[in-house]
């Protein structure tokens, strides 16, 4: 009797046991690669045709993020700002106009310029969501959402990068627990804001005078509790009526 | 939902439904349509030059490429603002702007409100505010945009054929032409306008150029009607008639709902009047006509006959209305023509019954006659006006003082006689393609010493012209109009000239002065205003109408019997016949006369009677093709002396026998557009001045060969079910909620299921026992929003207005003739057209056809059960079906990745970037309302789709149409199902308005009535009610609540959120088969 199994059938379970590694370790290398922050682009960083340094205007001179991005209460994208919000300040005879950093601003505005072209400044765009994502910048901003919550310490970058990956599932985390980042509307564009920066005798008479209850109720009933963010985003979630969507036709249509 | 399912046992049915020939007859092709989801090349790839085994090599090949072609860092975005932010201007929001079209035809305009993006126009609506329209739009109107970003627009100077210069042109044409001062020997084409604007400039250059002569022409302008009206109303004169008070209406010819423009808005006005509780009840429509039209489709009585007997009925129907109110003038001016007819071989009972049912409403009843219809009808159906007290109350008289320009029979004749040397063509359409043929026009423009062409495209007259100047749309230039009634509306443009077209009062500004910018024009129009005495310029733009500036209405005190001498003079032609055949040209629903040719979504839209795409056919009754041996698609010649045209067959119901209706304004052969290249048939040479729209005594030649027709009507097949139905008032009367129990719906039973769904009224879901959830995962139903939506089909004409503003509110592409015929359009709505006739054996027509009986032939008397239908005892009904959002989807729970998911709003969410293209969705779908998209439609042209990604990109997304697309919606790649989401971004924006508006506050539904979805908002009937169910005093609730509400298919158990409103008939008792009418779904299961 001769052998069942043929002489190349010695090496096929290791040729097998080898392929599946190969394959294995590609599934889980891809897999690793989509969850790293790379394939997220956190922390990407380009070089802008004017190096604007938002410590500087946001941060130090403490100019509020509506100043230039005039539209983001009111629309889906928030703007860039035009080129003569600039040259408002950075016009002839006004701050640094000189500054060779902003020669392509005079290229856009300057008349008087040799190298005036009109041609409008073409700005790297860094955060963006994919086209078949429908994000819109007036829904949060007016709802307790903070800028700092998606584009990070804007105030505190030199140069703007990537803070937070603005993948679908971080999406869905403040989805689902909306309390975790909300705050009161007028602290919506201060960055550094805190939970201490807000006395809690005017919160709870603010969440009473929405909801219709006592303020002294609503301070027992939370006795022993942390005072933190969380707490604040429970009570403006109710007070609000704040139910994030999470249906797919929300961003998807 | 679990159910014990016991069908009931089919009876012999007394009526029959169907869409199309081949359903009725049960044709094989049709079982083909009915049996295979996915019909014939989805599951094969078919190829036509490569075989299968190269479409393999050719995806290996590609897939190889692609993996070189594609590096994995994403592609650079730069973000460009404005140098200086332009005013209004939100990035990322729309803006609306009022604005004015000028109406189909030149007489009047459509007010209408543009959407733009960052200074795009992408979609134009109806205004609202304007006072005399109800806010509805047009197919027409809708696809109009489609023409600003065509690819194949003019887009510069031409001279000779050879590219040139705008300073070329200024140079040495029209410098030497104002310095000239003389304008001997020349000549302007011009449309008809209401434009005061234009009247000035045409006024300041007959007097910069004495001897200039206008003439005007369009080839579908109603020259009967306008002959009558200024004979009897005085010159310039124009009849405008308000369906809103009108009991009883009579149609010769006249499709007043559809094409023709009698009246502002009579869509609107007369729809209103079919809402069975209105106060003195609904409105009845009689119809005479050859060939179904939008109208004749709602007519509770219709009378098919060809379109040259409708003088004889006519002068019939004035006799007997005579008769009836004792105007012994207007029977002496029937008689007239009466005394000349054999009256037996009309149907004398419905002619008199429908005469005294008008005369029986005396004061708001009214007889309107078609365009095409000859001058001593209009002046009969004045006089019938008059004696039914019309003017004054229906019809107003609103002197538009129009000028009086030469026809196009003197332009011929003057070019002949040497007095015409130098032509400026500048009317819409193509004078060298459109004009009579007797006329020999295109030799005789050869005769000019020089023809200088504007026009928005390169057409057969600018391939004559020695100049070819481009032209503007009318969405990139200034203008005002008056509307058909007489309010001042102002034409405001909302972007430059794409390809520095000049428009028309931009060229005519340019024969007076140098500078004719719109800048100049705008000044003219202000100045016209302001003389006319309008005050408030910036609230007038605004509106896009002046308050208080209106022309003034008269009534009519003439007397119509000065014209019986005319009268006794009118030929009447003899009945057609198999030797003597008649031919109606008619206005094509989707080029109107030819300007559309290029215009791929209306081409695309499935004719609302024929449901045929991307053709013109000549429609022809059951019984005449039956004779003549000839079958839907045979190529036939049709001849009258040396005019002749070929043209494919298609059986039509409903047709007057022995007359063919042939659309005009297809190009054929000479077309050369990226769309109109080969599409249709030229039918303009059958035309002549003597007959420019019915042609008699037409021979017809069969020439053996097939031409393959791009019919939709069977696609996507309901199987015969009672899904459109219909009542009359009278059942209404005895059991309001009688739709809800016809067909299988009177069968269902108890639901058994333990299982209860989730209740999104109460807000409750049920656990899942199987499936755990994850916290935080759970279903949420939203307690402040649940949508719904109802379609009224006493109202819906099928008029395709919804078809192409959803087409433009979602990206929808077109895909051509080659994917139509093979069941791959992807229009989300699908406008389902039904024929009703009761069955033919108890009911066949007791008459033979008229030539029978006047040769005394033997079959005067039907055989009965001879014919299929009854031709005589048809009835129409639209119904627009899109996705009804079943509460309990089958979709959803195929879907192997949740690409189709419900939201919490009760919508049946698609989520295209997550869609595999499975289609599994598609199958399980009862409605049929999914669509794929086999190829990227939006993406390659439409001739080389084929070759996927290897194909070049072209077509919308690289020409001037990607400026078009809505930017809020996603452009769906090839293999992605679509559908339709009720306008879910419409949806969105709303309800994140009402949060930015609420922002600290609990208050965040959406208010009642605050915003429309695309097909809602173009529904001139106002057939589509869209609302929240949750919103107090939300229109919906109410449309919900009404007793004609029923759903599609209810005993599956899907629960559709969109539900529908039967149709109610009111029939006149006492007419010929008046029980017939509206009865046929109740018998059906």
């Amino acid at each position: 009797m001769g052998n069942i199994f043929p002489r190349w059938t010695n090496l096929l379970a290791v040729k097998i046991l080898v392929c599946l590694g190969a394959l294995g370790t590609c599934v889980v290398a891809l897999a690793w690669y989509s969850f790293t922050p790379k394939f997220t682009r956190v922390g990407y960083m380009p070089q802008q045709p004017i190096p604007f340094d938002h410590s500087l205007h946001a941060g130090q001179l403490g100019m509020d993020c509506r100043y230039c991005h005039t539209h983001v209460e009111n629309s889906a994208h928030s703007n860039i700002p035009a080129a003569q919000v600039c040259w408002n300040c950075h016009g002839p005879g006004k701050v640094k106009s000189d500054s060779p950093k902003l020669e392509p601003l005079r290229q856009a505005m300057d008349v008087n310029s040799d190298s005036y072209t009109g041609k409008p400044i073409e700005w790297i765009q860094l955060h963006k969501v994919p086209d078949y994502a429908h994000f819109n910048h007036s829904a949060h901003v007016n709802r307790g959402v903070s800028c700092v919550e998606c584009h990070g310490r804007i105030d505190e970058m030199p140069v703007v990068y990537h803070a937070k990956p603005l993948s679908m599932s971080w999406c869905l985390e403040c989805h689902r627990n909306p309390e975790k980042v909300l705050r009161p509307l007028d602290e919506i564009t201060n960055l550094a804001w805190s939970a201490d920066d807000l006395s809690p005798e005017a919160f709870y008479a603010y969440v009473a005078g929405k909801t219709g209850g006592s303020a002294d109720d609503l301070k027992a009933a939370d006795s022993g509790k942390e005072w933190d963010r969380e707490l604040i985003g429970a009570h403006l979630q109710k007070a609000w009526g704040v139910h994030p969507p999470q249906d797919c036709a929300a961003c998807h249509h | 939902m679990k159910r014990k399912w016991h069908h009931p046992v089919e009876e012999e049915r007394s009526g029959i439904q169907w869409r199309s020939l081949g359903e009725l007859e049960g044709s094989e092709e049709f079982k083909g349509w009915l049996e295979r989801e996915f019909p014939q090349g989805a599951q094969e790839l078919e190829l036509d030059e490569t075989s299968r085994r190269g479409f393999i090599k050719l995806m290996g090949a590609s897939t190889a490429l692609a993996g070189f072609g594609v590096s994995c860092s994403r592609p650079l975005e730069h973000l460009v603002p404005y140098n200086d932010h332009v005013e209004w201007i939100i990035p990322g929001n729309a803006l609306y702007y009022s604005s004015a079209k000028p109406r189909l035809g030149g007489i009047g305009c459509d007010p209408l409100v543009v959407t733009t993006f960052e200074g795009r126009p992408t979609k134009v609506d109806g205004n609202k505010l304007h006072p005399s329209v109800n806010g509805g739009s047009t197919a027409f109107t809708q696809a109009s945009i489609l023409e600003l970003y065509d690819q194949d627009r003019s887009k510069g100077y031409l001279k000779r054929g050879k590219g040139t210069t705008s300073q070329d042109f200024e140079e040495s044409v029209l410098k030497p032409l104002r310095e000239s001062k003389s304008g001997e020997m020349l000549g302007i084409l011009l449309s008809d306008s209401t434009s005061p604007t234009r009247a000035g400039l045409l006024e300041e250059i007959k007097k910069a150029y004495p001897g200039i002569r206008f003439f005007s022409y369009e080839a579908l302008n109603p020259a009967g009607a306008r002959a009558a009206a200024a004979d009897l109303y005085g010159k310039g004169v124009i009849p405008v008639v308000n369906f809103s008070s009108a009991a009883k209406i009579l149609s010769l010819d006249c499709d007043f709902l559809g094409t023709e423009s009698v009246g502002e808005d009579s869509l609107a006005e007369f729809s209103k009047t079919r809402q069975p509780d209105r106060k003195g009840g609904m409105s009845r429509l009689y119809s005479v006509e050859p060939s179904f039209t939008l109208t004749g489709g709602q007519a509770d009585h219709r009378y098919r006959i060809s379109p040259s007997q409708i003088l004889p009925v006519a002068a019939l129907v004035a006799k007997a209305v005579g008769e009836v109110v004792g105007d012994a003038s207007l029977v002496s001016l029937a008689e007239t023509v009466t005394s000349r007819l054999v009256e037996a071989v009309y149907d004398r009972e419905w002619i008199r019954e429908c005469a005294a049912d008008l005369c029986a409403s005396k004061g708001s009843a009214i007889v309107v006659a078609g365009g095409r219809q000859s001058k001593p009808v209009h002046v009969l159906v004045a006089a019938v006006n008059k004696a039914l007290n019309a003017y004054g109350g229906i019809i107003s008289l609103v002197d538009h003082k129009l000028p009086d320009f030469g026809s196009i029979s003197s332009l011929a004749s003057s070019i002949e006689k040497g007095e015409i040397e130098n032509l400026i063509v500048m009317n819409e359409g193509d004078v060298a393609f459109d004009a009579p043929s007797n006329l020999e026009l295109p030799g005789k423009l050869k005769k000019l010493k020089s023809l200088i062409h504007v026009g928005y495209r390169m057409n057969e007259t600018g391939k004559w012209a020695t100049w070819h100047v481009p032209g503007a749309h009318y969405l990139e230039s200034w203008g005002d109009h008056f509307s058909l009634s007489g309010v001042y509306s102002v034409q405001q443009p909302m972007i430059n000239p794409l390809w520095g077209g000049v428009s028309e009062g931009c060229f005519l500004l340019s024969l007076l002065q140098e500078d004719a910018s719109g800048a100049a024009l705008l000044e003219r129009v202000k100045s016209t205003f302001a003389a006319l005495g309008g005050k408030d310029w910036t609230g007038t733009l605004r509106d896009g109408f002046a308050r208080g500036l209106k022309l003034a209405a008269g009534t009519f005190s003439g007397d119509p019997s000065a014209q019986a001498g005319a009268l006794a003079k009118a030929g009447i032609p003899d009945f057609p016949h198999a030797e003597g055949l008649e031919v109606a040209l008619t206005l094509s629903s989707s080029v109107y006369d030819g300007r559309f040719v290029n215009n791929g979504w209306l081409q695309e839209a499935p004719d609302p009677i024929t449901k045929l795409t991307w053709d013109n056919a000549a429609l022809i009754s059951f019984s005449t093709a039956a004779e003549l041996g000839l079958e839907d698609g045979d190529l036939v010649e049709l001849f009258v002396g040396d005019r002749k045209v070929v043209a494919p067959v298609l059986r039509s119901p409903g047709q007057a026998e022995f007359t063919l209706s042939l659309a005009l304004g297809y190009y054929g052969d000479r077309a050369e557009g990226t769309v109109s290249e080969g599409v249709g048939f030229n039918a303009y040479p059958l035309a002549s001045t003597a007959q420019p729209y019915v042609v008699t005594s037409v021979q017809i030649r069969k020439l053996g060969s097939k031409h393959p027709l791009a019919l939709t009507a069977e696609h996507y097949s309901m199987e015969g079910r009672a899904i459109a139905r219909e009542g009359t008032v009278e059942m209404l009367k005895e059991e309001p909620d009688f739709a809800q129990h016809q067909g299988m719906d009177h069968h269902i039973p108890e639901n058994i299921s333990l299982y209860k769904g989730i209740d999104y009224m109460e807000g409750t879901v049920p656990p899942n026992p199987v499936v755990g959830q994850l916290p935080g995962h759970e279903f949420r139903v939203d307690p402040n929003h649940q949508w719904a939506m109802t379609v009224d089909l006493n109202s819906c004409t099928g008029c395709n207005a919804c078809v192409i503003a959803c087409q433009a509110e979602n990206n929808i592409p077109i895909v051509g003739k080659k994917q139509v015929m093979i069941g791959r359009e992807m229009h989300w709505i699908r406008m389902d057209r039904y024929f009703t006739s009761p069955k033919d054996k108890e009911t066949v027509s007791q008459r033979g056809t008229a030539w029978d009986y006047l040769v005394g032939a033997d079959s005067t008397k039907d055989t009965p059960g001879r014919r299929t239908v009854d031709d005589d005892h048809i009835e129409m009904i639209p119904q627009p079906v899109a996705c009804q959002q079943c509460e309990s989807a089958p979709c959803e729970t195929v879907c192997p990745v949740n690409a189709t998911v419900h939201t919490g709003d009760g919508l049946n969410a698609m989520t295209y970037n997550r869609c595999i293209g499975t289609r599994y969705c598609a199958n399980n779908c009862p409605y049929k309302a999914r669509r794929f998209n086999y190829y990227d439609y939006n993406k390659r042209p439409l001739d080389r789709l084929e070759l996927g990604p290897l194909a070049p990109a072209s077509g919308p997304a690289t020409t001037t149409q990607r400026l078009l697309k809505n930017p809020n919606v996603t452009v769906r790649m090839r293999g992605v199902i679509e559908k339709c989401t009720y306008c879910v971004q419409r949806i969105n924006s709303a309800k994140i308005a009402a949060k930015v508006a609420a922002r600290d506050s609990a208050d965040i539904q959406v208010k009642a009535n605050s915003f429309t979805v695309a097909c809602q908002d173009a529904c001139g009937a106002e057939a589509i009610t869209f609302g929240n169910l949750k919103a107090k005093g939300d229109k919906i609730i109410k449309a919900k609540n009404n007793s004609r509400n029923y759903d599609l298919l209810k005993y599956i158990g899907t629960r559709p959120r969109t539900s529908y409103l039967a149709r109610i008939k009111n029939p006149n008792p006492k007419m010929p088969g008046a029980e017939l009418v509206g009865t046929v779904t109740s018998k059906m299961h």
